[in-house]
């Protein structure tokens, strides 16, 4: 390791966050040099300078009521952003209780819906049936074969008579 | 092992601790949030403080940072990485807010012919040897700070002021863990420069 | 002496005279419901031709109105549907639909009721009374399905 190498690992060595082994090799170097000794020095007290003497600011101490106050506004109670609300136990009971409702209902109409359309196919075959058997318009059905025939025939007939 | 800083037991329970507080915050507990406000308010403010030089824009911004750090809890999926996060929210605020370009490169003219930034400082040293009152030298850390680019200063920040690991710099300001590092270095070289007159050694 | 006490009794025992005066007897009775009923269609047809509608419709009741027997019932409705499909060719399909209101409470039979039910559907179908036609489709239905036999 050479001293250009060991310098770009000095302030890593002083962070902590140097591997182990490599770590071993810049101190290794560092007790053998006594430029680089020097130079982590200065870097060390320059830290300690920066660590001592930076500007330290302290929040306002009104300043978290100011936030609350904007929480409040936005909605406080939205930290899921557009998913939902933390609920009480009441509120999710109801939440579960007006699911099943409309679950219920919403299955209800799909079920009567599904009834009423059997149920319009039911009839339509047995209108369209007797649409079928139906004479044209203005005639009075003479064929034999039809029902209606029969039923005058019948009526001419009159079932009732031996 | 690599290093991340001085994790002592104390350090691990005070993260479990941070974590449960954001769990809590997530689900609405105000409480909690505040107590999270308590702990990071300070640090937040005089990271943002560095960034953009004025106290009153500093506060500002850090309660606005908290505000939007409310409402998007509910995006961390890792609790116990709340500190990064919420250095990561206050630094695009930052450059969302005040910086027409993002601190990820820094121009030549920034540059002496070592690859070394240039950092013009007030001129505001007295003689080596005399002592100082803490409030200059305070000026001169911060003049120091002040002057490095936007891209050097921020790591600088947060690793010498704010303490954090490599690994949550890179977190927060999305750049390599070897770039972070040789940045780091480069600021902490720059600020010795100019605080050397003032250095025992 | 056995048969003198059942003879006394009066019960009926299949090929004993008293079976066949009991079974003479109902198909006298027969007989006459179906001699009444010949001449109420009759008078149905010739106040049809009148256009007394309100008054076949009366006489038309008669015929249903006496205690048929069961094995009768199918007759019976092929005559409903009958003098109702003659009400709705003399362009009356209400007084059609009163007919097979009227009577179809005669009727005990699922499979009789049903086509009854059906018809009167039919008809407040072609009179655009579509909720009344779906009603009575809908009773046709529930008969049929009750009607079903059990596998």
């Amino acid at each position: 390791m050479d001293c250009k190498e060991c310098s770009s690992d000095m302030t890593a060595l002083l962070d902590g966050e140097l591997p182990l082994s490599r770590a071993d090799q810049v101190r290794s170097h560092i007790d053998a040099c006594f430029p680089c000794t020097e130079e982590l020095a200065a870097l060390r007290e320059a830290a300690d300078l920066v660590h001592a003497h930076h500007r330290k600011l302290e929040p306002h101490p009104a300043a978290w009521n100011t936030v609350r106050n904007r929480l409040d506004r936005v909605g406080a109670a939205s930290p899921y952003g557009w998913l939902a609300l933390p609920f009480t136990r009441w509120q999710t009971a109801m939440a579960i209780a007006l699911t099943g409702f409309g679950l219920t209902i919403g299955l209800w109409s799909y079920q009567r819906h599904i009834e009423s359309r059997r149920l319009e196919h039911y009839m339509t075959q047995y209108v369209q049936m007797r649409k079928a058997q139906e004479p044209p318009d203005g005639q009075r059905a003479t064929d034999p074969e039809n029902p209606f025939l029969r039923v005058h025939q019948t009526t001419q007939g009159n079932p009732f008579r031996r | 092992m690599t290093g991340t800083g001085d994790k002592s037991g104390a350090a691990i329970n005070d993260r479990a601790l941070m974590a449960d507080w954001v769990r809590r915050a997530k689900k609405g507990d105000l409480g909690s949030f505040q107590r999270l406000y308590d702990r990071f308010a300070r640090r937040v403010l005089n990271f943002i403080y560095r960034m953009v030089n004025s106290v009153e824009e500093a506060e500002d911004l850090t309660q606005e940072t908290f505000v939007a750090v409310y409402q998007k809890l509910g995006t961390l999926k890792e609790d116990d990485r709340f500190e990064a996060w919420l250095f990561r929210i206050a630094r695009n605020f930052v450059y969302q807010k005040y910086r027409a370009r993002t601190p990820n490169t820094v121009s030549t003219e920034e540059l002496d012919e070592d690859g070394q930034p240039v950092i013009q400082v007030p001129d505001a040293r007295k003689g080596p040897g005399e002592s100082l009152e803490a409030r200059e030298l305070e000026d001169i850390v911060e003049g120091a700070i002040g002057s490095l680019p936007d891209k050097y200063r921020e790591v600088f920040v947060l690793s010498a002021i704010q303490h954090l690991s490599y690994q949550e710099i890179t977190d927060i300001v999305g750049r390599s863990l070897a770039s972070v590092k040789t940045d780091i270095h480069r600021a902490r070289l720059a600020v010795r420069k100019q605080v050397k007159d003032y250095l025992q050694v | 002496m056995l048969a003198v006490i059942l003879l006394s009794s009066g019960l009926a025992l299949p090929g004993t005279p008293q079976a066949s005066r009991k079974s003479a007897a109902a198909d006298s009775g027969l007989e006459k419901m179906r001699s009444i009923a010949e001449s109420q269609h009759e008078i149905f047809m010739l106040l049809l031709r009148k256009k007394e509608f309100s008054k076949a419709l009366d006489e038309a009741g008669k015929i249903f109105d006496m205690k048929w027997p069961a094995d009768q019932e199918p007759l019976l409705r092929k005559e409903l549907m009958s003098l109702s499909d003659q009400l709705v060719h003399e362009g009356q399909p209400a007084s059609g639909i009163l007919l097979l209101e009227r009577n179809l409470k005669f009727f005990r039979s699922g499979e009789n009721r049903v086509s009854i039910l059906k018809e009167m559907g039919y008809l407040h179908k072609s009179l655009g009374h579509d909720d009344q036609a779906l009603d009575c489709f809908r009773q046709a239905r529930q008969l049929e399905a009750g009607n079903e036999p059990r596998q």
